[in-house]
């Protein structure tokens, strides 16, 4: 992978929320098309911040943050859309829409991209199905149980096949074998050339896939053993 | 599979519950205040049509009982044939004139002893018979002959209906200006309210435009469902009073009566009224979102 072609890159990222103290320090990392990656961490410690920096929910308060080799403090606000297209989020609080039917919030990205109508029943119905969801097509968000709403969110976010695929807890509500379906449905995903970084306390998880770990803890971010940051000016002068 | 609509994606709240009913009142507003201003415009336009080309001569009884009322009338009639812009003159009989006293003296014997005024009926081009010369004139050979110009009499009801008129204009430039602000508030609080759906549509890839749209199809179709009751119950009350002023005995009294082309702009009021919902609602979602980002 050439040097400057990476879907994530973070040098020296801060992060703070107003005045209070720096919840993200120094987080330095790169992951390129088709990486797979897990983000472990206790509660607290900054995985949802770093998700939030990437699905550009907040700006960091120092570093740069670079998504598909632009640098997001450069980002003009109706760019925004067409980066996020490009990612799917799958919440930890679900985030689905009520009102809509399960077939509804599944098409949605589909929808906002501008789908044609045919393609997006299809390509929903399919989707649905492989996660189990296909007798709760018309079904609304609020009749259906914990494991089905993050089975549905997690629908919502890989339909458009995302460049970048960020899951907060993708596992946490549903049994094993759901679990295991849904992480071939991560791996396949992969396969196609989506990064995909997965925040989990799923520690089964973690050792029965083996993709390298992402640990965080009070707002530092150790990589894996295997990966060595990259040399910024920054970087180098603190070395 | 339809796209969700603005109203299922942003599900109905207080605010955008009572839109349809301020869009109705004010479309109802708007409706009279129209009718009026258009109603009194035919009425003037008809009006001024018949009466500004027409002038009339009044030669009081004393001056007819003072020479040969014949020769006084042959005078006048020679003046006024050899001015330019009259068509013609028609002396008026005594049975005539006496015909239109008739709603206030009625009819009989005794009207025709009465001393009426000798009356002369002038159809003129307005645009050359000159006015002033011909009064001038007229006093010269009859002087206590009156020349009556109508023009002079409906220049004066003019102003007084541009009044009206500029009071109805008013009234509907008011209920523009406050369906704007209503239907600005109820998008600003509808954004409030589901400021959830705005942020996953957002994260979903969603441009404001997006839901600019949705909003916009939603104050759209409210809009649209007030104006059709308001202006229901506007065309209803606008029929009464037509009604009405049709039953009284005024003949004297202007017909202000609505044309076809009238009745169609009237029928464009509530789809106006809708479009301006709908454009409003899409600027105060840009303008907020853009705001609050």
């Amino acid at each position: 992978m050439a040097e400057d072609s990476s879907v994530v890159r973070f040098e020296n990222v801060g992060l703070r929320y107003g005045s209070g103290p720096e919840i993200l320090r120094d987080i330095t990392f790169r992951l390129a098309a088709g990486d797979f990656r897990f983000l472990l961490g206790p509660s607290g410690a900054g995985k949802s911040s770093l998700l939030r920096l990437l699905y550009l929910a907040v700006k960091p308060t120092r570093g740069v943050v670079s998504l598909f080799d632009r640098n997001v403090g450069t980002i003009h606000r109706h760019e925004i859309p067409g980066f996020r297209r490009r990612i799917g989020v799958v919440f930890q609080d679900f985030r689905l829409l009520d009102q809509l039917s399960a077939l509804e919030n599944v098409a949605l990205p589909l929808r906002i991209a501008g789908v044609r109508d045919s393609e997006v029943r299809r390509h929903v119905e399919e989707l649905l199905s492989w996660v189990g969801l296909e007798d709760f097509l018309e079904a609304t968000p609020k009749t259906m149980s914990g494991g089905q709403k993050q089975r549905l969110a997690i629908a919502r976010a890989v339909i458009a096949r995302p460049k970048l695929l960020l899951a907060d807890e993708p596992t946490g509500n549903v049994d094993d074998r759901i679990a295991m379906r849904l992480m071939y449905l991560f791996e396949e995903l992969n396969k196609l050339g989506t990064t995909i970084i997965i925040a989990t306390h799923n520690q089964g998880l973690v050792h029965r896939f083996q993709y390298p770990v992402m640990r965080i803890d009070h707002g530092v971010l150790q990589l894996p053993m295997s990966e060595t940051p990259p040399t910024t000016p920054l970087v180098k002068e603190r070395l | 599979m339809a796209q969700p609509s603005g109203g299922r994606l942003f599900a109905r709240d207080n605010a955008a519950r009572f839109l349809p009913w301020v869009t109705a009142f004010m479309v109802y507003l708007a409706f009279l205040a129209l009718s009026a201003v258009l109603g009194i415009h035919n009425m003037v336009d008809s009006w001024n049509a018949e009466i500004s080309g027409t002038a009339t001569v009044q030669i009081p009884p004393e001056s007819l009982e003072q020479g040969v009322p014949g020769e006084t009338v042959d005078r006048v009639l020679d003046l006024l044939e050899a001015q330019d812009g009259i068509l013609s003159v028609e002396v008026l009989s005594v049975e005539e004139a006496a015909g239109l006293l008739e709603p206030w003296l009625g009819t009989g014997e005794h009207v025709l002893d009465l001393p009426l005024p000798r009356l002369i009926d002038v159809r003129l081009d307005p645009a050359r018979a000159d006015m002033q010369t011909i009064a001038r004139e007229l006093r010269a050979v009859a002087p206590q002959a009156r020349l009556d110009d109508h023009r002079v009499w409906l220049q004066n009801f003019i102003d007084v209906v541009r009044w009206f008129e500029i009071a109805a204009v008013a009234i509907f430039a008011i209920v523009l200006v406050v369906t704007i602000l209503t239907v600005m508030f109820t998008t600003r609080t509808g954004l409030a309210i589901h400021r959830d759906v705005v942020e996953i549509l957002h994260l979903v890839g969603a441009k404001d435009s997006y839901i600019a749209r949705k909003f916009g199809a939603r104050a759209l179709w409210l809009g649209l469902r007030g104006g059709i009751i308001g202006s229901l119950f506007a065309a209803a009350t606008v029929y009464g009073f037509s009604w009405l002023a049709s039953s009284i005995d005024a003949a004297l009294l202007p017909k202000a009566e609505l044309s076809i082309a009238s009745w169609a702009i009237l029928t464009a009021t509530p789809f106006l009224i809708s479009a301006i919902a709908w454009a409003t609602a899409r600027a105060t979602v840009y303008t907020t979102l853009r705001q609050i980002s």
